[in-house]
């Protein structure tokens, strides 16, 4: 990759401080413009990997988009407002079902997506189906469940 | 008037499940939709109500064909938070149990690939030759899939002698260089099922993501073997391959070239092996807060991990990309204007996982 990421970076309103690490660079933005950031990528030939949604206890969800191109690994870290945010499928179409799933499975609207229909699970269940806590608290959650069921 | 017919989800190329509505004027594709989600098991979700040792068995549950990847993939992230460095036998071991695997997906696929054409007897040809694989992966780790090789600082089986391995695999570079490949690229009947159907332009490709062999067949460029080199690539000079046709015998020479790629990395691997530990000292080594990415070339192209901890045993969320989840949605562009007959030949092209897709 010819240019200079940071620079890059700079001209993206709500884009802060970028993080290098063993897997590549990490950028913090939860306000950043999904749009802008999409349309510049993709003319720096950024391609995106996927996006990984994590539910978030206010009712937000956590949305990590992963770009490469070559060596250069960028992950950009957004929040939901509302659990609504702007579809980039417009701009890359590799974000159609990445979106759908993510609405499908995390409840998040992606505003302006084509036809933001269920992907992999039928329509007649709710949306929504991944919005659980991992790690130790999700144990602990599930303990307590179990407890009450029991 | 287009009329509309449905291809699945019992699939006349695969034997899983996903749904093609196509609509069709004469014998011509105008449109395709795609459905998928008959199978989904959810795996992302399990994974974050699982330790990171049953995880690893879990994520061999991805896919039947290509268990080890995730498994390494998975293994990957988790060594990338707990700044684990795995010994260098166990890269190597990595790369050849990686490599046998492309060679058993490969060959599976250019069997399925055979039988679409009409191509019977290659078919039988290359499913010999596939046992032949299973028969080394069985040998090595005792399964003849979802292997239970890889472990979080390593892996769990050492290849104590190559001499088990090299004769099958020296037989295979045989079979590939003077009967496979003539036939792929030189045989009328083959030439006439594949040369110009399915095209993907390298623009196309590009701007859909698509990975593996159905974006190297376009012209592009990529391969995570190549760009983010892991377990022993970097040690042994891989060499991509690429065409530019970007139609369905593009795809199967690509692979059939590939195959020849992966009997020189294991024949390399096994000579230049070195010796020492196959595994870190602990074998349940604690996975720290932090969260980390890995990449790896699967036979299908890119699997993306994404995991994140928070110190527990159990992961808080571990997210899964399958090279077949970004290839398939690029299936209409492949169809549209194509012949409807060829349809189950373009689909079995892209060598598409339903159960990698629907995890």
């Amino acid at each position: 990759m010819t240019f200079d990421l940071e620079t890059k970076l700079s001209s993206l309103a709500g884009a802060y401080k970028l993080i290098h690490a063993q897997d590549g660079s990490w950028l913090d933005a939860p306000d950043l413009n999904v749009v802008e950031m999409a349309d510049l990528f993709l003319k720096i030939g950024l391609r995106l990997t996927t996006v990984t949604g994590i539910a978030l206890e206010d009712g937000e969800t956590q949305l990590i988009y992963h770009f490469m191109d070559g060596g250069t690994v960028l992950n950009v870290k957004v929040c939901t407002k509302k659990n609504v945010i702007a579809s980039i499928t417009s701009i890359m179409p590799s974000a159609d079902w990445i979106e759908r799933e993510i609405h499908d499975l995390y409840a998040v609207e992606f505003l302006g997506h084509p036809h933001l229909d269920r992907l992999v699970r039928p329509p007649e269940l709710p949306i929504g189906f991944f919005r659980e806590k991992g790690g130790e608290a999700g144990k602990q959650q599930r303990a307590q469940t179990q407890t009450k069921v029991s | 008037m287009p009329y509309r017919i449905p291809i699945g989800p019992y699939h006349p190329a695969l034997e899983e499940p996903y749904k093609l509505q196509l609509s069709c004027t004469g014998e011509t594709v105008q449109a395709v939709e795609i459905e998928v989600g008959f199978t989904l098991r959810a795996i992302e979700l399990l994974a974050q109500r699982r330790n990171y040792v049953q995880d690893i068995v879990l994520v061999e549950h991805v896919c039947g064909i290509c268990s080890n990847v995730h498994a390494t993939a998975f293994a990957m992230a988790a060594e990338k938070i707990a700044g684990i460095q795995i010994p260098d036998r166990a890269r190597y071991i990595r790369t050849i149990m990686g490599e046998l695997e492309r060679l058993h997906s490969h060959l599976l696929w250019a069997g399925i690939g055979s039988e679409d054409i009409g191509f019977r007897s290659m078919f039988m040809e290359m499913y010999y030759v596939r046992e032949s694989i299973m028969d080394i992966l069985e040998v090595i780790s005792g399964n003849r899939v979802n292997y239970g090789m890889i472990a979080i600082g390593g892996v769990n089986r050492d290849i104590p002698d190559p001499k088990l391995i090299l004769p099958k695999v020296q037989e295979l570079r045989k079979v590939l260089e003077n009967m496979a490949i003539p036939i792929f690229t030189r045989n009328a009947t083959v030439k006439s099922r594949t040369v110009k159907i399915g095209p993907l332009s390298k623009q196309d490709a590009i701007k859909y993501g698509v990975v593996g062999p159905m974006a190297r067949a376009s012209g592009v460029n990529i391969d995570i073997r190549q760009d983010l080199p892991y377990a022993a690539y970097q040690d042994l000079d891989f060499k991509i391959v690429t065409s530019e046709d970007g139609d369905v015998q593009a795809r199967l020479v690509v692979r059939a070239l590939e195959m020849l790629e992966s009997v020189r990395l294991i024949e390399s691997a096994l000579a230049n092996m070195p010796s020492g530990p196959i595994r870190i000292d602990d074998p349940f080594p604690t996975i720290p807060a932090g969260e980390a990415t890995s990449r790896v070339e699967a036979p299908r192209g890119e699997a993306f991990y994404y995991v994140a901890s928070d110190g527990s045993d159990t992961p808080l969320r571990v997210k899964i990309r399958t090279p077949s989840y970004i290839n398939i949605p690029a299936i209409p562009l492949l169809c549209v204007g194509q012949n409807l007959a060829d349809m189950p030949l373009i689909q079995a092209s892209i060598d598409p996982c339903v159960s990698c897709t629907d995890r």
